[in-house]
């Protein structure tokens, strides 16, 4: 089997060691950067799908996530990140007012960068002023909202208030529902990170 | 008021031992809404005894038919004498009316595992109090050796004004706790205030022995805790939060968080004592593990994004649920939607006991009031079992037997001293040996607060 499936494999089953050991040996050996790029988000996509299977849990996008990490470590990130970025899938995130919780924006980011996206991750406690000046430096095609506290409803409803305009607004996180979403105002919403970068691929496809 | 005390506890514990009881009870563990309904700030709450018991009388008084409040956990001066970083707080870094937040880090590096496993107490002392404690920031400095002297005053000027709430609650106002004491899940240590959650997974994968090596030492160290700090008459369950379980898988639950986990709650149930515990996050992979445990021993609430109507299938036979009510349902609903689920509930969950209504785990803080009264209104229409049974306290005062370990633990008995003065003392030895002891368990007990 040749490195480039390999990888994808290595990816898929989590097997960080195996992973990190084929990017090494093929960068020495000459493989393109770029292949091995595209080879690492072909794992990442897989895992998505193992996780919508309840094959793998948040456990597991977490490893992927840092996997993936260590193999754009490798690969000379600075270059591949431009290369691989997809003129149309620019996602722009954040965690919102008041909120500190991250872990779950960042299983979207690396899931999002897996599938081809280009990430601006503005951090967490992003207030409604930074979203939107954010958003004229970054041109995203999708904002994402990210909160976790039932305290970050109305943070969510001041930072769309502000940004409202063309771009369409996901709002993400495990107290989100459809109420909340009715509430803030927001395009979208989802409670499931997969779900959130699904929402993301039928956006850009449109 | 004895009588209405002795109503309200008798129905909590009926519910949570699955017997049968006049209705369904009103008891949330963590009642949010409760902390703020008379104007208080978060700030208040965490720094001002008096006026958050005060803030507690006037919510019951609006709400009586609620069956227990919380006395609370934190108290901000304490943390504020080991100078905790573990915790940011309302009004110290943070706005007055903000919840408190939690600054997870790594604590504790991926190549400690071998010296926590083989002393604890050396780790705590030379790696881990000097990350997280502010304060210690120069080991055998006055203002370090000044510090733990004030956190450790602070400690029994806690523990005292806690022990002096729950009484005020139950005399003057008939109201029992929802819980007292409190353990955290060996894993859940690792993962929250020590490693940190991504830290924790990747050594699940990267050196998976060490966890399960790591979590199984720290049994012992979260069941003393948790009975030190317990309630003396076994009135009320002690409480577990539980934070990590729910980012992994079931093989990973059943590996690394259940069999360390199950042991404390083991012995825990073997001393006497009811669990409550927060089933926090999805846990419909892993609940079916309370099925292993006695019946009617561990309250299970179950969180927003668990299935209480599932949960009912699977354990409600077995073990008494607490939730049903979303977060979103309490602050951005109306009335009659409350009442809906309330009746839905009532005519599922309820069906043959054990169960008690609540949020996902809290009443959250921006609950509208006429939607907490609505749900106190479906209750007393829907959630009537038979009003002729007048709930009673059970007898669960007892001594408490530990055959796991010597409790409670200390880290120089009166047995190492008194070598140390020569093998024997003159006078009589216990007038001696109770105080030391009584007082090494309590620094002991202060060591692993910083845990939670």
């Amino acid at each position: 089997m040749d490195r480039l499936h390999e990888l994808v494999d290595a990816v898929a089953e989590l097997d960080e060691q195996r992973a990190l050991h084929i990017v090494e040996r093929a960068l020495a050996a000459g493989e393109s950067p770029l292949e091995l790029t595209r080879a690492g988000e072909h794992g990442m996509r897989r895992v998505g799908e193992r996780y919508e299977q309840g094959v793998y849990f948040l456990s597991g996008l977490i490893m992927a996530g840092e996997i993936f990490k260590g193999i754009m470590a490798f690969v000379r990130p600075g270059l591949e990140m431009e290369l691989a970025g997809d003129a149309s899938g620019r996602v722009l995130l954040g965690t919102v007012a008041g909120d500190i919780h991250d872990i779950g924006k960042n299983i979207v980011t690396m899931a999002l960068r897996g599938f081809g996206f280009t990430v601006e991750d503005l951090g967490v406690d992003v207030s409604p002023e930074r979203f939107v000046e954010a958003a004229r430096s970054f041109h995203p095609d999708i904002i994402g909202l990210s909160g976790l506290t039932s305290t970050s409803y109305e943070s969510m409803r001041l930072a769309i208030e502000a940004l409202r305009g063309d771009i369409p607004i996901i709002v993400g996180g495990v107290a989100v529902n459809e109420q909340v979403a009715e509430f803030t105002g927001a395009d979208y919403w989802t409670n499931d990170a997969m779900e959130g970068v699904r929402i993301c691929e039928r956006l850009r496809a449109d | 008021m004895e009588q209405r005390y002795a109503e309200r506890l008798g129905r909590y514990q009926a519910a949570i031992a699955l017997g049968p009881t006049d209705r369904v009870p009103v008891a949330p563990g963590s009642n949010y809404f409760a902390e703020v309904y008379s104007g208080n700030t978060n700030q208040e709450t965490l720094y001002d005894p008096e006026k958050w018991l005060e803030a507690e009388l006037e919510f019951i008084r609006a709400f009586p038919e609620t069956d227990v409040l919380r006395d609370n956990r934190l108290w901000g001066p304490q943390l504020d004498a080991i100078g905790l970083r573990t915790y940011r707080l309302p009004g110290r870094d943070l706005p007055p009316r903000d919840q408190f937040q939690f600054v997870e880090r790594e604590y504790m590096m991926a190549d400690e595992y071998d010296l926590l496993i083989a002393d604890p107490l050396e780790f705590m002392f030379e790696r881990w109090f000097p990350r997280i404690l502010g304060e210690y920031g120069e080991p055998g400095s006055r203002r370090t050796h000044m510090a733990f002297l004030k956190s450790g005053i602070a400690q029994g000027t806690y523990a005292q004004i806690m022990r002096s709430r729950s009484i005020r609650l139950q005399e003057e106002a008939g109201m029992p706790q929802p819980m007292t004491g409190a353990f955290v899940a060996p894993f859940d240590v690792l993962a929250d205030t020590m490693r940190g959650l991504i830290g924790v997974i990747m050594d699940c994968f990267r050196q998976p022995d060490k966890v399960v090596a790591a979590c199984d030492r720290l049994v012992e160290e979260m069941a003393n805790f948790a009975l030190r700090t317990a309630d003396p008459l076994k009135r009320y369950p002690i409480f577990v939060p539980t934070h990590k379980a729910c980012f992994l898988s079931p093989d990973q639950f059943d590996r690394f968080y259940w069999p360390s986990f199950k042991k404390v709650l083991e012995i825990l149930i073997g001393a006497g004592y009811k669990v409550r515990a927060y089933l926090e996050g999805d846990w419909s992979a892993h609940w079916h593990h309370m099925l292993e445990l006695p019946k009617g021993s561990v309250l299970c609430d179950i969180d927003n994004q668990g299935d209480i109507f599932r949960a009912k299938r699977d354990i409600g036979h077995h073990q008494c649920l607490a939730g049903g009510i979303q977060d979103s349902q309490f602050i951005l609903g109306a009335p009659e939607q409350i009442r809906e689920q309330v009746k839905k509930l009532c005519e599922t969950v309820a069906v043959g006991g054990g169960f008690i209504i609540s949020g996902g785990c809290n009443i959250p803080y921006t609950t509208k009031p006429e939607n907490y009264r609505a749900l106190i209104d479906a209750v007393l229409e829907f959630g009537v079992y038979d009003e002729s049974v007048k709930p009673r306290p059970r007898q669960t005062a007892g001594p408490t037997v530990v055959d796991a370990f010597d409790f409670p633990k200390m880290m120089t008995p009166w047995e190492t001293k008194k070598q140390e003065l020569g093998g024997a003392v003159p006078g009589d030895e216990s007038l001696i040996q109770r105080p030391w002891d009584d007082l090494e368990a309590m620094a002991y007990a202060w060591l692993w607060q910083w845990t939670m």
